[in-house]
């Protein structure tokens, strides 16, 4: 994958982030076809463990003298073969980029907050715990990263990825929230705690597994991939801000725990059609307010489908 | 148009209305639930005292479709007796909004609704 560095002066100019400035000088591209573009980046050059907020481990060139400040919202800060200490988050990350990629050591967010553009992790180590991570475009962990995402939340307005070569994503009970009109969730067979659909023209590939909760907030989302089914093991919450809908391909919802699960409905929902495929003696109950609209089908193949004298309506 | 597949169970103690067709599946069962309280002093009232006293026939409403049964509608699941379940309180509505005949109130003490197609 070509790199290639942007240095800017630009001081006294603060990057809105989420202006998609960055495709002024070529999107990053996860498939190598372009080359990924690191703005006014600062290299991560410690050999030991050490802390973000210490300017001595940052620099300008990878592998080159540290001194650097500190990357703050212009910067990409870069983790690449030329510093593979660890690196401990002892202060919140406000920069225009996370990229990771060569690195073989572990970042540890360290309840600090991550707030940035774009993030990409393709190697190391990344333990995040206790914070939020908020992108204004893509997120993506691929290559041969282990993340163990936050507890709190993935906040995504761009691109969601998870294309692993040998990596792995473990959600630490955390969420994930597509937030951004028109935000993609690209990421196949992953497994999440929580997903949160809060965008319009929202999107999802292919098939994903949620264990414990599915909040439709608001928008809507449909499926690309005729696979594209949230295979749901937790609750769901449907909102009544979740109505805004493309008039084909909305994606599936599969209750397929062996426990109870539960449709918690609000008033003015619209839910995706629904396939209710548990072991007999399992049963999805129904809560909230009445009715219960699905847009295009209710399917129970096994299981128990409990209305709770909440009435039911399938089709708009 | 929307679809309504039932091949497990549905407890219904609420309407089902579908832009489409509905089909209990010949291993589907719908179970119409009736009111707890009802439930406890039923047999202490005539059937007819207690379709009136009820009220919250459950309805199954094909808007546009048809509704296909070769399951059962089954108020002995919801815990009656046979002929004296609350699955007499099922409405089976076709797609011009007629009830069913043979299911409906009138239909005392349903217990199955079997090999039915319409």
């Amino acid at each position: 994958m070509a790199i290639v560095s942007y240095n800017f002066a630009l001081d006294g100019f603060q990057y809105p982030i989420n202006t998609g400035w960055l495709s002024t000088f070529g999107e990053i591209d996860f498939d190598g076809e372009e080359p990924v573009v690191l703005i006014n980046p600062r290299y991560w050059i410690s050999g030991s463990p050490s802390n973000w907020a210490n300017s001595a481990n940052w620099s300008e060139t990878s592998g080159g003298p540290g001194g650097a400040t500190i990357p703050t919202p212009r910067n990409v800060a870069v983790f690449d073969t030329s510093g593979l200490g660890s690196c401990t988050m002892d202060a919140s990350a406000f920069v225009y980029g996370i990229y990771v990629n060569g690195y073989s050591g572990t970042i540890s967010q360290n309840n600090k907050d991550i707030v940035c553009s774009f993030a990409s992790f393709f190697s190391g180590t990344f333990e995040g715990d206790g914070s939020n991570i908020s992108t204004a475009t893509d997120f993506a962990v691929g290559g041969t990263c282990d993340f163990t995402s936050t507890d709190g939340t993935v906040s995504c307005d761009g691109t969601f990825l998870f294309a692993p070569s040998t990596g792995t994503f473990y959600h630490n009970n955390g969420a994930v929230s597509l937030d951004g009109t028109g935000a993609y969730l690209n990421a196949p067979n992953i497994t999440l705690s929580k997903l949160q659909l809060n965008a319009s023209q929202a999107r999802i590939n292919r098939a994903l597994t949620v264990e414990d909760q599915l909040h439709l907030q608001r928008g809507g989302c449909r499926k690309i991939q005729p696979d594209a089914t949230v295979h749901l093991k937790g609750d769901l919450y449907s909102g009544s801000n979740y109505n805004q809908w493309s008039i084909f391909n909305d994606f599936p919802i599969e209750f397929d725990s062996t426990t109870k699960q539960t449709i918690f409905n609000q008033n003015g929902s619209v839910t995706p059609s629904v396939l209710v495929n548990k072991t007999v003696s399992d049963q999805v109950i129904l809560e909230g307010r009445s009715p219960f609209v699905i847009k295009d089908e209710l399917r129970i193949q096994d299981g128990t489908f409990n209305s709770n004298g909440i009435n039911l309506q399938v089709g708009l | 148009m929307s679809i309504t597949i039932i091949n497990g169970t549905l407890l219904l103690d609420s309407d089902l209305a579908c832009n489409g067709d509905i089909e209990i599946t010949t291993s589907g069962k719908v179970i119409p639930v009736p009111d707890p309280d009802l439930m406890k002093t039923f047999y202490s009232y005539e059937t007819n005292k207690y379709i009136t006293a009820n009220g919250g026939s459950r309805k199954i409403t094909s808007t546009t479709g048809n509704v296909l049964i070769n399951g059962i509608i089954d108020g002995i699941g919801a815990g009656f007796e046979s002929n004296r379940g609350p699955g007499c309180n099922s409405l089976l509505t076709d797609s011009s909004g007629n009830i069913l005949s043979g299911y409906g109130a009138t239909h005392a003490g349903l217990g199955h609704i079997s090999q039915y197609s319409g």
